[in-house]
């Protein structure tokens, strides 16, 4: 058998440099990146991709809950989506809350954010005070936002009608609802759009500034002649994501209001949530309010992203 | 050496958590021991026979969940049958939402408690199976509850429940209010018209004190029990079409509609600020739960409780049953720990602590008469349940929609002004529709 072992030792010598040369492959950075991508793109396939498919396949079917009963229907969802009052009644709730949230977020985020840039201790503290509420969950926030402004026992609201403001009915007035859920959401997440844009504001070079401050400029041309055209990428960041966040609007609507009153308040994820999680528990038509809503967020954010990351290109 | 510290120290958190990933969750034992045909059976060292263990899923997150809680915890150490009951008390929303996909995946727990108006759909989808063997098995009869508590549980004559709480709205009053008012305070109204006459002495808005309050959303269906003690209904008898759009319920509408306009009742307030307006002492007359009660003791309110009054018929209310239910999941030996715990929360001991503990009114006979039931002003008062509570559209399926996204929302409309007859019509279509479907 010892004739035998130089084989072996060749053997294994062999696998040995195939698997150092396979470390070598995966130790090159352009190879390594997948493997550190790896259970990123794992977790997005399991929790993003396969719902998503899986979404515009129940659309497809009428499937209850509880899949007693499906078949087979094709388009019919989505055309029974078309001539459900509700269901447009959510959608313009949605871009209601939409066109008004996004941007008031993004101009209190830049203000604050051009205010307190600067490194200081008070700046510090206050950055940290803006962005307590991002860190608080919006079902305890939306609970004590709703007893705040009850018109009965609210605090604010008593506060308000000492000062002559009587008769504010906020999340029980059909008119005024909305706007308050929209002022309440900003009040909680403008402090995550301000630290973003304080890192944006913090990485524009001093020396803008100080050419700028030699040629006369005050502090108002500066803001709107280098603070804000530099800041435009992170600024459309924060525009594609605070846009895709509020065409999902669901958890400050399902605290306070409930969608009420008389639906005013009823965005289309409330509406999916309510369809296919309670009675009816229509799995199906939840689905194809799920892909339509999908198709509204791709027709809203992919312009937006072509306009602010292309040009940049 | 620091950084392979730190890496080390990283690893080994990272090792730890994973192996916290194959520690198994409630309900994934439910699932791994059910496919092995033992269900959610495990050995326990006591050596009564093979032990058995069901979860149980509820959704009794307020303090009656501590009382649920002990009772459980009580059966679990004195049953002789070597049972454990594994309790996840969760929010309602979430149970609803986890239940569907537990039961398609086998992994429901054996037992839950859901409300009357879950029957219909839960039986249909083969979430519930039936009971009707649970009498004969633990040796008690149908005739050992309150008929309309069992009727509300049945569907297609099958009982899918058996009841574990019972409730309807009663009618609340503040004394204090009364008295400042120039009523006697120790006499409620005894019919709607009565309490339209006192909410409207009683309403003061300078104080921001209602007379009376009626919720648009997130509230027991007072509405219905209203519409049928004025002679009205929602459904017919065979629960296959509308009878909302009548002269009777337009009356009811017209009376609500009133009170609102006459700034006596708040605009679009929802349950949960309703409650708050009659914890905080500035609501008069109110139709709610028996939730009430705890709160309104805490708070020191100066209150009385009734049965509900009487419309241009006889008083009305809508029974509504928590009922015990086995789920589609469970094994024969989890259905008969299943029924062994509900048989013991059925014994008259249990049934009178939870009732007198929780403000609850007795469903069972035999504590028709007992004494102790009867001391308590409170309970005692809830005990008129018998005389004017009435099951609400019993086997109609979307009975629950319609409350919800039909009727209260017609109630909303009205309240916000809108004309009662276009509403009531309208909503008697959808209805109809509804039930086409």
């Amino acid at each position: 058998m010892i004739w035998f072992a130089p084989v072996v030792l060749k053997e294994r010598y062999k696998s040995l440099k195939k698997l150092k040369n396979l470390g070598k492959y995966w130790n090159r950075p352009e190879h390594a990146a997948y493997l550190f991508l790896f259970p990123s793109l794992l977790v997005l396939f399991v929790f993003a991709f396969i719902p998503l498919v899986a979404s515009i396949v129940i659309s497809l079917f009428h499937m209850n809950i509880f899949f007693t009963d499906t078949s087979f229907s094709g388009i019919a969802n989505f055309f029974e989506a078309f001539g459900d009052s509700r269901f447009w009644n959510a959608l313009v709730n949605t871009l209601y809350f939409v066109i008004l949230e996004v941007p008031l977020q993004i101009i209190i985020g830049l203000l604050v954010a051009n205010a307190v840039h600067k490194t200081s201790w008070f700046n510090k503290a206050a950055r940290s005070i803006f962005f307590l509420p991002v860190v608080c969950s919006m079902a305890a926030i939306g609970i004590v936002w709703s007893i705040l402004l009850d018109p009965n026992i609210g605090y604010v609201t008593g506060i308000l009608e000492k000062l002559g403001f009587r008769g504010l009915g906020f999340f029980r007035d059909p008119n005024m609802a909305m706007p308050t859920a929209i002022l309440m959401t900003v009040w909680k997440n403008f402090g995550y759009t301000m630290s973003i844009l304080v890192v944006g504001i913090q990485g524009i070079s001093q020396s803008y500034y100080e050419a700028s401050q030699i040629d006369g400029a005050g502090k108002v041309r500066q803001f709107f002649s280098i603070t804000l055209p530099l800041l435009k990428p992170t600024l459309g960041f924060c525009m594609i994501t605070n846009t895709i966040g509020s065409l999902q609007v669901f958890d400050q609507v399902y605290v306070t209001t409930q969608g009420g009153p008389q639906y005013r308040t009823e965005t289309l994820v409330q509406y999916i949530y309510k369809t296919g999680f309670s009675q009816p528990y229509d799995l199906g038509y939840a689905s194809a309010l799920s892909v339509l809503l999908l198709i509204v967020i791709l027709v809203i954010s992919l312009p937006m992203y072509r306009k602010m990351f292309m040009n940049q290109e | 050496m620091k950084r392979k510290g730190i890496a080390l120290l990283l690893a080994g958190m990272m090792a730890a958590s994973l192996a916290g990933c194959t520690t198994k969750s409630p309900m994934e034992q439910a699932d791994s021991s059910s496919d092995s045909g033992k269900s959610t059976s495990e050995s326990k060292t006591s050596n009564d026979g093979e032990a058995v263990t069901i979860q149980f899923w509820n959704a009794f997150t307020g303090t009656d969940g501590d009382v649920l809680r002990e009772i459980v915890d009580k059966y679990n150490e004195t049953n002789d049958k070597n049972i454990t009951i594994e309790m996840d008390i969760m929010p309602g929303s979430s149970l609803e939402e986890k239940l569907p996909a537990a039961v398609t995946t086998k992994t429901a727990p054996a037992l839950i408690i859901r409300g009357n108006f879950d029957t219909a759909t839960y039986a249909e989808n083969g979430v519930l199976v039936p009971m009707d063997d649970f009498y004969e098995t633990v040796g008690m009869s149908e005739g050992d509850f309150s008929q309309a508590s069992v009727d509300a549980l049945k569907y297609e004559e099958k009982q899918y429940m058996i009841p574990m709480q019972v409730h309807s709205t009663f009618l609340y009053w503040n004394k204090d209010l009364f008295e400042a008012a120039g009523l006697d305070p120790e006499t409620p109204p005894a019919t709607w018209a009565e309490a339209a006459e006192y909410a409207e002495k009683i309403t003061d808005s300078s104080k921001k004190i209602y007379g009376i309050g009626f919720p648009v959303s997130g509230a027991p269906c007072y509405f219905d029990a209203m519409f049928k003690s004025n002679g009205g209904d929602v459904f017919n008898e065979e629960g296959t079409a509308s009878v909302l759009d009548s002269e009777a319920n337009l009356k009811t509408l017209e009376y609500i509609q009133n009170l609102v306009k006459s700034g006596s009742a708040p605009v679009g307030s929802t349950g949960a600020d309703t409650d708050n307006l009659m914890l905080a002492g500035q609501l008069g007359i109110y139709a709610g739960g028996p939730w009430l009660i705890t709160g309104l003791k805490e708070n020191d309110i100066n209150f009385g409780v009734t049965g509900m009054p009487a419309g241009e018929e006889s008083a009305k209310g809508v029974i509504e049953v928590q009922g015990f239910g086995v789920t589609s999941s469970a094994t024969e030996e989890e259905k008969a720990a299943a029924y062994d715990f509900i048989a013991y929360w059925n014994t008259p001991e249990v049934s009178k602590e939870w009732s007198l503990r929780n403000g609850y009114p007795p469903y069972l006979t035999a504590l028709s008469d007992d004494a102790d039931i009867k001391d308590d002003e409170i309970v005692s008062a809830l005990s008129s349940i018998s005389d004017f509570g009435f099951s609400f559209a019993p086997g109609v399926k979307v009975v629950k929609q319609v409350n919800n996204e039909i009727l209260f929302p017609l109630i909303e409309n009205v309240a916000a002004g809108n004309d009662p007859q276009t509403e009531l019509t309208n909503a008697s279509n959808a209805i109809d529709e509804l039930l086409k479907k």
